[in-house]
């Protein structure tokens, strides 16, 4: 009876037409009733009105993440926001249980998830082996006024339950709902949820036990200049700790004292060093890495961007990445009873720890501490416990010793020790100062043809020439000279010498043959644009908002010096100009007479102005814009005399 | 004894295999970065394939002459099939580090669906120094020679075949000392319907190229060959330097006539390809239709089919807004394998490869003298007809065309309508091309289309450009485009519904100007064939202050773009042709209105010309207007190496024509009055 049923069931599901058998959920049925898209978000693309998350810890100390969400295509930009739904992973450490998604097409027709339309892909290169994945469901078609939903499920493993998660899309979000679930007789975990940043992007968001609800999240913009800070934006840090202050999380004290011992353990097989280096037994050892070890990624095991490689086998291997470099030279360290530590560090600011609970992601490099037997006035040398350290990054190894990569400028460093967190704050002398000097010498003919020399000194690594320089070979340089500097594609130039002279500064000679190096405007000729750059934009455009924070890395002070013959007589129109704000400066000085004579220097400090700030950050840009612009229409204009 | 014979052969290989007592020579050692011969980072001491039956023996050395050279050292199988790896390292100070275990190799994900799963082995060798020799030798499974992961058959005629290619490119990044391909006779002994067969091309001096055959296989030797080298608007597949041996799966060796060959090509695969297996009663009676209406002469009979055969089927790629509700029916029908040809004709839509099997059948019944052309792109791989090898073919972009006599052909873009008859992509002009008759598959022809001049390729803007007394800069513009540019615009914006046009055209001026407003923004666009497209946009600009400056410049073209970029490395002694991607004539003009008693400053007009282009910019003011004109001409997209001083002046006259604002000053009356 039963079997009968079923064949008649499939006699009459032939003759419906397929799309009537597809239906959305109910749960997405209820949330589109719930929300009129004549109301959506100003230009919006795409609006996802759900994005609800469940996370559950399970009894084996694993994450269940089941997700919906609901969004819908307001015009043709959204389109491929809105028709993929993409889940990182790992294949060590994730699993997808399930995955199902629905397209209902402006007409109401529907499509069904088609299995063969999901497509995992691995994320290794040979630059970094991992395990990395990202599962990427997509629907093909999708077009304007489409509703797109999809429902999943993962099993998470990861080394830390605790993590920081962004919150806003590429799209804005009507509602956003995150809950946190102990499995069935879980009892030694608790689940953790903190909002970061709401009140300064003024969110909207209900706390209620262990859900979040947030809701008119506005999409990320990225305009121009946003700054590339996590802290500069809203985030969560969501997660699971376990209870009774038995978390490597609990405390900064135990994430330090757990990760010295995570750390000895795997690089030197848990026997370290004991005693504080002196000066000639480190350089040795430093020379020693940054001649044979290599820069590279292998993530390939679960821990993978905590764990290192045992440091014989990086020794052996002759590559690792930054947590490897540091565990090879504890290892070598170790040979002469050196002490290494464990140093968490953060570069390129990527984030202002903040918070008085410790995060794991706050985290993206790893150097080292060296006690030292005495102070030896080295630049990156740090107190700590009254006693002398010298802070060491063998992953930049191309910066002299002593000395930190200018990654770590204004930075705090988190050194683990056996007896807890010491913070510190990386010495302003610690990081090698960085310029760029430029002279151009030789004729300019009638055709504003240069042919002559070019002299380039850079002291540090301003540019990263000289890194390129020791690892790679004169024509690489030539053509990172030529990217660096944006000389113009049209110029040629040929070597004439290379070298790292005795103050660690990269020289670099060229002749040169350059088309156009005054190039015809406003009626006079015009400095290069290699030299000066070109009129700066607007931070907000027309009719627009400016929503996003504002922030710029620095820019290392280039000089310019140009001295030519020139056929041709040149004027130029103003003769000295000069403008310093809180992070721009630049000097321009130019003379006129037989010779052509300029001279140019420009820098910027790092810029960062947070979302409550945007009104500033939009004054200073039109004042900086502004001055900038009057200089460059006038001074660097030049005019031959009648 | 005989069984013994072979069975030693077969064992037997040309391969050296890894010994670790004996010390590399010194020659090796002392070889040294030397960029007059091209040596950097890394020289390629020796690396050697021989091909057999069911394995590919793999053997290289490199001398690491720099960190970065340590990349050349680096192997990446995309298969994920290789074994047998075992190798060592030795360093300048002559420590030696032996690799033989999977903890030296990687095995990472490439792509994972439901049905396959692609894995890559990643060998990083260890201990690799800035100063060392490296040496490893490993092999490959394989079928007929070719490499396989067991999951692709050997045999195998559908359209898959033309995956079935592997490629030995003999130039890398890094100078090659010793580069060898054996094909083993074990191999080259089998004989099927599809066997494996091979191509090759030589180099030129200094490098050396010499073949040698006998009892155990050929063997190509390459010496000597520089490192590989990215020449801007290069190919190189047309590199004087650039050789590949090529194995790949195609008919026996029964003819190696290349005419024979490829109307066996064309009968036997490209017909095969191209054809519906059901028709159907929508399509049948379409036919009957048509025929009775039709014109009889040939050329007018292609034409008239060609239209109405365009009027009943809408492409995928440029689906009206109104019509987009089809796709959803299409991706029903287009999910059943069998080529519902007949459905898809009935509803109307189909995407590009269905189009033209249709449009093929429909010749076929409507006896057409049309060829159905499978391309190659000037940008890719040649197509050179002796070397009996389809690689380059476009299958996907072929097209339809009529010959008018011995060496004029009329291209018939049926699946992509932005060309209109007589036009194809710039890419496949002067790019060798295969015609296969429609009628007579037998039937093949070796052709070429001319590359086209620069008035067929038209970027026109007129402007009108006002400044008031009060320093606000209002223009407005009309864009008219033709050939290529027409084409980049067509795609842009006929799938488009107006309102979506008008935004598209809105975001990408926003763009253009961040500072501007925008009103009256229009895209007209003519029906096709012809699709002209006609853009107009009016903008303000924000209010500069006039009265204080003395000395006021502006942008007579607001907005415009450069039609050529300038590529920022030229690496030396240029070995490839220079290939641009079409001919052009651009023509900017404004009429610029400035208040009174502004004057035009300085000397602006200028023309400079050569053999590759022309650009001139002339400013002439009368009264409170100034009429502004620049011409960019690119009179030669295709030329030799020895044109790219030419090219690279012509191309800084273009980015100075680009970057040229005008300025004003008050007028000397004026000034007195002041």
């Amino acid at each position: 009876m039963i079997k009968l049923s079923g064949l008649c069931l499939l006699l009459t599901g032939c003759f419906i037409p397929w799309q009537a058998l597809a239906q959305l959920p109910d749960w997405a049925e209820d949330v589109l009733a719930a929300h009129d898209l004549d109301k959506s978000p100003e230009d919006a693309r795409a609006w996802r009105l759900l994005d609800d998350i469940t996370l559950t810890m399970d009894a084996n100390g694993q994450i269940i993440q089941q997700r919906r969400i609901v969004q819908v295509v307001l015009n043709p930009r959204g389109i491929d926001d809105a028709n993929a739904y993409i889940i990182s992973g790992n294949e060590e450490t994730s699993t997808i249980k399930r995955l199902k998604g629905w397209h209902r097409y402006a007409n109401n027709v529907i499509d069904t998830l088609d299995k063969r339309s999901i497509y995992t892909v691995g994320m290794s290169s040979v630059g970094s082996l991992n395990r990395d994945t990202q599962s990427l469901a997509l629907f093909e078609d999708v077009d304007v006024r489409s509703t797109v939903v999809f429902e999943s499920e993962e099993i998470v493993d990861n080394l830390f339950a605790y993590e920081v998660w962004s919150v806003l899309d590429t799209m804005p979000i009507a509602k956003r709902v995150i809950r946190l679930k102990l499995g069935e007789g879980v009892s030694s975990y608790e689940p953790k949820l903190k909002a970061v940043n709401f009140d300064t992007w003024d969110l909207q968001h209900e706390i209620s036990g262990n859900t979040i609800t947030i809701t008119q999240i506005p999409e990320f913009k990225n305009q121009v200049f946003a700054a590339d800070y996590q802290d500069a934006y809203p985030y969560l840090l969501v997660g699971f700790l376990k209870k009774n202050g038995q978390d490597h999380l609990a405390s900064w004290d135990q994430l330090a004292t757990w990760y010295y011992e995570y750390f000895n353990q795997a690089a030197v097989a848990g026997k370290t060093g004991a005693n504080p280096a002196d000066e000639a037994s480190l350089r040795a050892i430093s020379k020693w890495i940054d001649a044979n070890i290599t820069y590279r990624q292998r993530y390939l095991s679960a821990a993978r961007g905590w764990q290192p490689a045992a440091g014989d086998v990086v020794a052996r291997r002759a590559y690792g990445d930054c947590k490897d470099l540091v565990a090879c030279m504890a290892q070598q360290a170790k040979e002469k009873n050196i002490q290494v530590l464990p140093v968490l560090a953060n570069i390129n600011d990527v984030f202002q720890v903040s918070s008085d609970m410790p995060v794991a992601n706050y985290f993206n490099h790893l150097i080292a501490a060296v006690p030292l037997d005495k102070s030896y006035g080295l630049p990156a040398e740090v107190t700590i416990d009254d006693k002398p350290y010298l802070l060491a990054d063998p992953t930049a190894r191309h910066t002299p010793f002593g000395y930190l990569h200018s990654a770590h400028a204004n930075s705090n460093v988190l050194v683990c020790t056996p007896a807890g967190a010491r913070w510190v704050a990386v010495p302003a002398t610690a990081c090698e100062q960085e310029s760029i000097n430029i002279e151009v010498t030789g004729q300019l003919d009638s055709q504003m043809t240069l042919q002559g020399t070019l002299q380039i000194t850079e002291l540090g690594d301003a540019l990263g020439l000289r890194t390129l320089f020791i690892g790679g070979n004169s024509r690489d340089l030539q053509w990172a000279v030529v990217k660096q500097l944006e000389i113009p594609g049209v110029a040629d130039l040929t070597m004439v010498r290379n070298e790292i002279d005795d103050q660690n500064r990269l020289q670099a000679t060229y002749r040169i043959k350059w088309p156009s190096f005054m190039y015809r405007d406003a009626g006079g000729l015009r400095a290069p644009r290699a030299i000066t750059g070109g009129l700066r934009g607007v931070l907000v455009p027309a009719g627009k908002t400016r929503i996003d924070p504002v922030g710029l890395g620095p820019l290392p002070k280039i000089t310019w010096q140009v001295n030519l013959q020139s056929q041709v007589g040149l004027q130029p129109l103003q003769e000295k100009s000069a403008w310093e704000g809180d992070y721009h400066s630049f000097d321009w000085q130019a003379s006129s007479g037989d010779a052509l004579k300029f001279a140019f220097t420009y820098a910027r400090k790092p810029l960062f102005f947070p979302k409550d700030q945007v009104a500033n950050a939009v004054d200073y840009w039109r004042d900086y814009s502004q001055a900038y612009n009057d200089f460059w229409l006038k001074s660097t204009l030049f005019i031959v005399p009648q | 004894m005989t069984i013994l014979l072979i069975l030693t052969l077969l064992a037997w290989n040309n391969v050296p295999e890894i010994d670790l007592n004996t010390p590399f020579p010194q020659a090796e050692w002392d070889i040294r970065e030397d960029p007059t011969k091209g040596i950097f980072d890394a020289v390629i001491l020796h690396d050697i394939t021989e091909v057999g039956d069911s394995e590919i023996i793999r053997y290289r050395k490199v001398r690491v002459l720099s960190e970065v050279g340590k990349n050349a050292a680096e192997i990446v199988d995309s298969l994920g099939i290789m074994r047998d790896i075992q190798g060592r390292v030795v360093d300048a100070t002559g420590n030696e580090t032996v690799f033989n275990a999977a903890a030296d190799f990687a095995e990472v994900l490439l792509v994972a669906n439901r049905r396959d799963e692609e894995k890559a082995r990643i060998v990083l060798p260890p201990g690799l120094t800035n100063d060392c020799i490296v040496e490893y030798r490993w092999t490959l499974p394989a079928v007929e020679g070719m490499p396989t992961d067991g999951s692709r058959s050997s045999i195998d005629t559908s359209i898959n075949l033309l995956f079935q290619i592997e490629y030995f490119p003999i130039q890398e990044p890094y100078f090659v000392k010793h580069k060898e391909f054996i094909m083993s006779r074990a191999l080259t002994a089998r004989s099927y319907a599809f066997p494996t067969r091979f191509s090759w091309s030589e180099v030129r001096s200094p490098a050396t190229f010499e073949t040698e055959k006998n009892r155990k296989g050929t063997f190509l030797i390459y010496r000597n060959v520089a490192p590989a080298v990215d020449y801007p608007f290069g190919n190189p597949y047309m590199d004087a330097n650039m050789s590949r041996v090529v194995m790949f799966k195609m008919f026996s060796n029964e003819t190696d006539k290349p005419e024979r060959y490829w109307s066996n090509f064309s009968d036997q695969l490209v017909a095969n390809w191209f054809s519906a297996q059901s028709k159907g009663r929508p399509f049948k009676s379409w036919i009957k239709e048509v025929e009775a209406n039709m014109p009889q002469k040939p050329a007018a009979k292609v034409q008239y089919v060609v239209k109405a055969f365009q009027d009943k089927i809408q492409s995928t790629w440029l689906l009206p807004p109104a019509d987009k509700h089809k796709l959803s029916e299409l991706n029903e029908l287009e999910k059943d394998e069998r080529y519902v040809l007949d459905e898809m004709f009935a509803l109307g839509v189909a995407n590009p490869w269905n189009i033209n099997i249709m449009f093929r059948e429909v010749a076929k019944e409507l006896d057409l003298p049309l060829y159905l052309v499978i391309p190659t792109s000037i940008n890719g791989p040649v197509f050179r007809p002796e070397s009996l090898m389809f690689t380059g073919f476009e299958f996907n972009r072929a097209f339809f065309a009529m010959q008018l006599s011995e060496s004029q052909w009329v291209p018939i873009c049926i699946n992509d309508p932005v060309y209109p008859p007589g036009m194809v992509h710039p890419s496949f002009q002067a790019a060798n091309l295969l015609a296969c008759s429609i009628q007579e598959p037998k039937d093949v022809q070796f052709i070429r289309l001319p590359r086209l001049g620069a008035n067929s390729h038209q970027n026109i803007t007129n402007y009108t450009v006002q400044v008031t007394a009060e320093g606000q800069t209002m223009f407005s513009l009309q864009n008219r485009t033709k050939g290529a540019f027409n084409e980049t615009k067509l795609n842009r914006y006929v799938s488009k519904t107006e309102s979506e046009r008008i935004e598209r055209l809105r975001r990408r001026w926003e763009r253009l100007i961040p500072e501007a407003t925008y009103s009256n923004l229009s895209v007209e666009i003519e029906s096709l064939p012809s699709g002209t497209v006609t853009t107009k946009v009016t903008g303000n600009l924000p209010d500069e202050d006039t009265e204080n400056v003395g000395f006021y410049t502006i942008n007579p073209f607001p907005g415009s773009t450069r039609p050529l970029s300038i590529p920022t490395v030229w690496p030396e002694d240029r070995t490839q042709p220079i290939i641009l991607p079409h001919t052009f004539y651009q023509l900017d003009t404004t009429n610029l209105v400035m208040p009174p008693g502004w004057q035009l400053f300085g000397d602006n007009n200028w023309t400079r010309e050569n053999d590759v282009g022309k650009v001139s910019f002339v400013a002439q003011q009368e009264g409170n207007m100034v009429k502004v004109r620049r011409d960019l001409i690119l009179k030669a997209d295709l030329m030799g190496p020895d044109k790219e001083p030419q090219l690279r002046a012509f191309l800084s006259w273009l980015d100075e024509a680009h970057l040229q604002s005008l300025a004003f000053t008050p007028a000397a009356e004026d000034a007195g009055q002041n």
